[in-house]
């Protein structure tokens, strides 16, 4: 029997007795049994471990204009939604029957794509609902866009995921792509037995300890990770870490790929430890010292490199060896976080670097 | 009666200064939840917990002594109102009932190990703890007892040769107690709670053993004597207002069976009651802060250095659990010898204890309902969602949350089963003594332990709630 039914049966039973409606008034409230799943006591400031993974289940992947699109789902969980530098925790409502997932990553590099998507679920009797996805972060899945979703019971549904254009700065290869809004159609049957059957860890022992899950392996669709250290352009200035989010710092001299200029180039490449997961959704700006003074100031770009992924990055006309550049986080990653991510990366401080 | 004044003035103040101590972090909690989480505390006011406490202590305190009309009392306790004895009628519920409860057993085993594995879309999880563990004590102490007509273990055993031996009258209801404290022992280690595939093995496993002990010992026997859930729902369902007498329904004011010399007549029974206080009384401390904070000493005491954190963790529970039903019961059996020594007569402290046992049983319902009554409302969807499409679960289940009143009602239950065991246990001793003056005096050692058993409840009950630790 699908829930809304059950809701409508169940209501009209208890309401022919007033019972409804009486512990209503005294006080009673409906709610969904995983309105608040468990959470770690004393939830480390930093990446942990949370109580919980819930696994994931793939509906779809296709390719639209050279653009990959997955659409997946989990059981509805708990986020916190990030603006600026509030956070508000998102319970689950009573009526959401799934965590609806999407990713979307260029088909040919698998460079994952940071943007806005919505997605429009409709099935038979018209449409159901009409979500604009949160990006957000998650132990298992990295970074994603997702919510929360409604459906009216099981059965089948037809899904219209809309890819904004990337509003981010691009590299060489990039340029004058991601500048339209794609549309990709995903066919899907909802059955809650399904979403049963994906695996739930309960991290026991670990959970509230810092560190994370490994990310999933998921079939044709790339992880939303930075490159490591070694394979970063350019020459490393160093590594620093605000708020458990790595930062590694690199001046390019030597390629014209990604300033067009000869000057030299700056790449700030932070990501999140353990899974070297990108952090898109920050706002930087920077600024280089010479004994004490500041000889140039400006912000930095958000931009995506085939190689680098979401990286951010500004040309630097006046740098020498000694100088001191700061990196100053304007605002923190604005990514929905799943347990394990929220209390991290809200408070950072600036980190420094010598040329 | 001047000693009465002083003892009475003493217990008034040594309670006002309890609950002054147990006031400043005041809260009511409801009890173990399913996924094993911390309880959500309350703050009530302080004037209100003193008030209840002390009201409670006068009343009982006046029923004690000034209630020495035996005609009143009797008149009260054989209050009744016998129902149609309708034999085809109840004999068909059973075969329902029973039938039901068989195919629900079969389907719980099942879809513990086949359907969601998670507690709130589990019918195993939901019917075992929702239903069985809270639920049906509920309906036995406050309706009238409904184990025998769902006993899916004896439905089955119907249809099996049994009687093979002698149930040993030397075993009295041993088996029961060692039975029901091995199912709040495996409740507390294992993950029966959280995990419905554990869950449906450890029903499996109390099937067969059940199952087994029947087809050994007899049915009637087995079941009356040695089966640990059939005696846990007998002993609430004497508290009920409805009994089975000589086969015919009839209504009595609540607990006024408990005077009956019929309810205890063994050892054996006092130890099963105790029991019922016991566990009730263990599984709240755990989940407390008070609770969590023992076993963790423990485990990070020098003995840690022996064994490794989880066995010693489950050591420290298990020891916990034995020596807490010893001192209780020890408590208990000590308060019997007191009282022979009070009343100066002829009769035993035995018979004494055997008496004024069975009012423990409000005390123990009152704590029940204080402990799920919170679980039992606020999963009730979730129950109703998965036994109405037990094969296809719900993408989302419901509960209720109850408000923050009904939270402080807990303390209410504590103290009106605390009230009722007073009033039953001066109707027992106005039974079974002549002089009234014995009688009074007989009580006053049971009522302390009655205090002491209450005070362990309020005090449980205004800790803030915790996760027992070490356990997955």
């Amino acid at each position: 029997m699908d829930r809304r039914r059950f809701l409508k049966t169940a209501g009209g039973l208890v309401g022919v007795a007033g019972v409804s409606g009486c512990l209503r008034r005294l006080g009673f409230e409906t709610q969904s049994a995983w309105r608040d799943p468990p959470l770690v006591e004393d939830r480390p400031d930093g990446v942990y471990h949370p109580a919980i993974v819930e696994g994931m289940g793939m509906y779809e992947t296709t390719t639209i204009d050279g653009i990959g699109v997955a659409l997946m789902h989990s059981f509805p969980h708990r986020f916190w939604r990030v603006t600026g530098t509030n956070k508000t925790k998102v319970v689950v409502s009573s009526d959401d029957s799934l965590h609806l997932m999407a990713s979307a990553w260029d088909a040919e590099s698998g460079t994952v794509l940071p943007t806005a998507v919505s997605v429009d679920v409709r099935n038979e009797e018209g449409r159901v609902s009409t979500t604009n996805l949160w990006s957000m972060l998650s132990p298992n899945m990295g970074f994603h866009y997702g919510d929360n979703v409604a459906l009216s019971g099981s059965g089948e549904y037809e899904a219209t995921v809309r890819i904004a254009p990337v509003q981010a700065a691009r590299t060489r290869p990039f340029k004058g792509r991601f500048t339209e809004m794609r549309t990709a159609q995903f066919q899907f049957t909802f059955e809650p037995a399904e979403t049963y059957d994906l695996p739930i860890r309960r991290l026991s022992k670990k959970a509230g300890t810092r560190g994370t899950v490994d990310l999933m392996q998921m079939d044709g669709v790339p992880a939303p990770v930075a490159p490591p250290k070694e394979q970063l352009p350019g020459r490393l200035l160093g590594e620093a870490s605000a708020d458990d989010a790595l930062f590694y710092v690199t001046l390019v001299t030597d390629e014209q790929r990604f300033s067009g200029t000869d000057s030299p180039y700056l790449v700030v490449s932070p990501r999140t430890p353990y899974n070297r997961v990108l952090l898109p959704g920050m706002s930087l700006s920077m600024a280089v010292e010479r004994d004490g003074q500041t000889v140039m100031g400006t912000g930095l770009d958000g931009t995506l490199d085939p190689d680098l992924g979401y990286y951010y990055g500004t040309t630097v006309d006046r740098v020498e060896r000694g100088d001191t550049v700061t990196i100053k986080i304007e605002t923190p990653p604005q990514l929905s976080r799943h347990d394990g991510y929220e209390t991290a990366f809200m408070d950072m401080s600036a980190v420094h670097f010598s040329v | 009666m001047p000693t009465f004044g002083i003892r009475f003035g003493a217990q008034v103040l040594a309670w006002i200064a309890i609950l002054t101590v147990l006031a400043d972090s005041v809260a009511a909690a409801n009890g173990m939840t399913l996924s094993k989480q911390p309880r959500e505390a309350l703050a009530i006011p302080r004037w209100l917990y003193l008030a209840t406490g002390g009201a409670t202590i006068g009343a009982s305190a006046l029923l004690a002594s000034f209630v020495t009309d035996r005609a009143f009392i009797y008149s009260l306790h054989s209050r009744s109102v016998s129902l149609p004895r309708m034999p085809a009628v109840r004999r068909w519920i059973g075969v329902l009932g029973q039938t039901l409860a068989v195919v629900g057993l079969c389907l719980m085993v099942f879809l513990g190990y086949t359907g969601p594995q998670l507690p709130s879309a589990s019918l195993t999880v939901l019917v075992t703890f929702v239903g069985v563990r809270a639920g049906l004590p509920v309906v036995a102490y406050l309706v009238g007892n409904p184990w025998p007509a769902l006993n899916p273990w004896r439905a089955i055993t119907t249809i099996l040769p049994t009687g093979f031996y002698e149930y040993p009258d030397s075993f009295d209801r041993w088996p029961a107690i060692a039975g029901i404290l091995t199912l709040v022992w495996v409740e507390v280690i294992f993950p029966v709670s959280t995990v419905p595939r554990v869950l449906a093995t450890a029903i499996l496993g109390y099937s067969l053993y059940t199952i087994a002990g029947a087809v050994v010992f007899g049915s009637d026997a087995w079941f009356e004597h040695a089966d640990p859930i059939t005696v846990l729902f007998r002993f609430y369902g004497a508290v009920a207002p409805i009994q089975l007498r000589d086969g015919s329904v009839e209504i009595i004011l609540p607990g006024s069976d408990l005077a009956q010399s019929d309810v205890v007549t063994d050892s054996s029974d006092i130890a099963f009651i105790i029991a019922l206080i016991w566990e009730l009384t263990y599984s709240g401390f755990i989940t407390t802060t008070a609770g969590a904070q023992t076993i963790t000493t423990v485990v990070e005491s020098p003995l840690s250095a022996v064994m490794a954190a989880t066995p010693l963790a489950v050591l420290a529970y298990t020891t916990l659990l034995v020596i807490g039903y010893v001192v209780f019961l020890a408590a208990y059996w000590y308060a019997g010898t007191i009282a022979r020594r009070f009343t100066d007569t002829y009769v035993t402290s035995r018979s004494i204890a055997l008496r004024l046992a069975p009012p423990l049983l409000a005390i123990a319902a009152g704590y029940h309902l204080a402990h799920y009554a919170g679980l039992l409302v606020s999963l009730s969807p979730a129950l109703t969602m998965a036994v109405v499409s037990p094969l296809s679960p719900p993408a989302n289940p419901l509960v209720l949350a109850p408000p923050n009143w009904f939270t402080a009602l807990s303390i209410a239950f504590v103290l009106v089963g605390h009230l009722l065991a007073i009033w039953e246990a001066h109707a027992s001793a106005y039974d079974l003594f002549p002089s009234r003056l014995a009688a009074i005096r007989s009580q006053y050692p049971f009522v302390l332990v009655m205090i002491g058993y209450t005070i362990v409840s309020l005090w449980l009950l205004s800790l803030p709630g915790a996760t027992p630790p070490y356990l997955g």
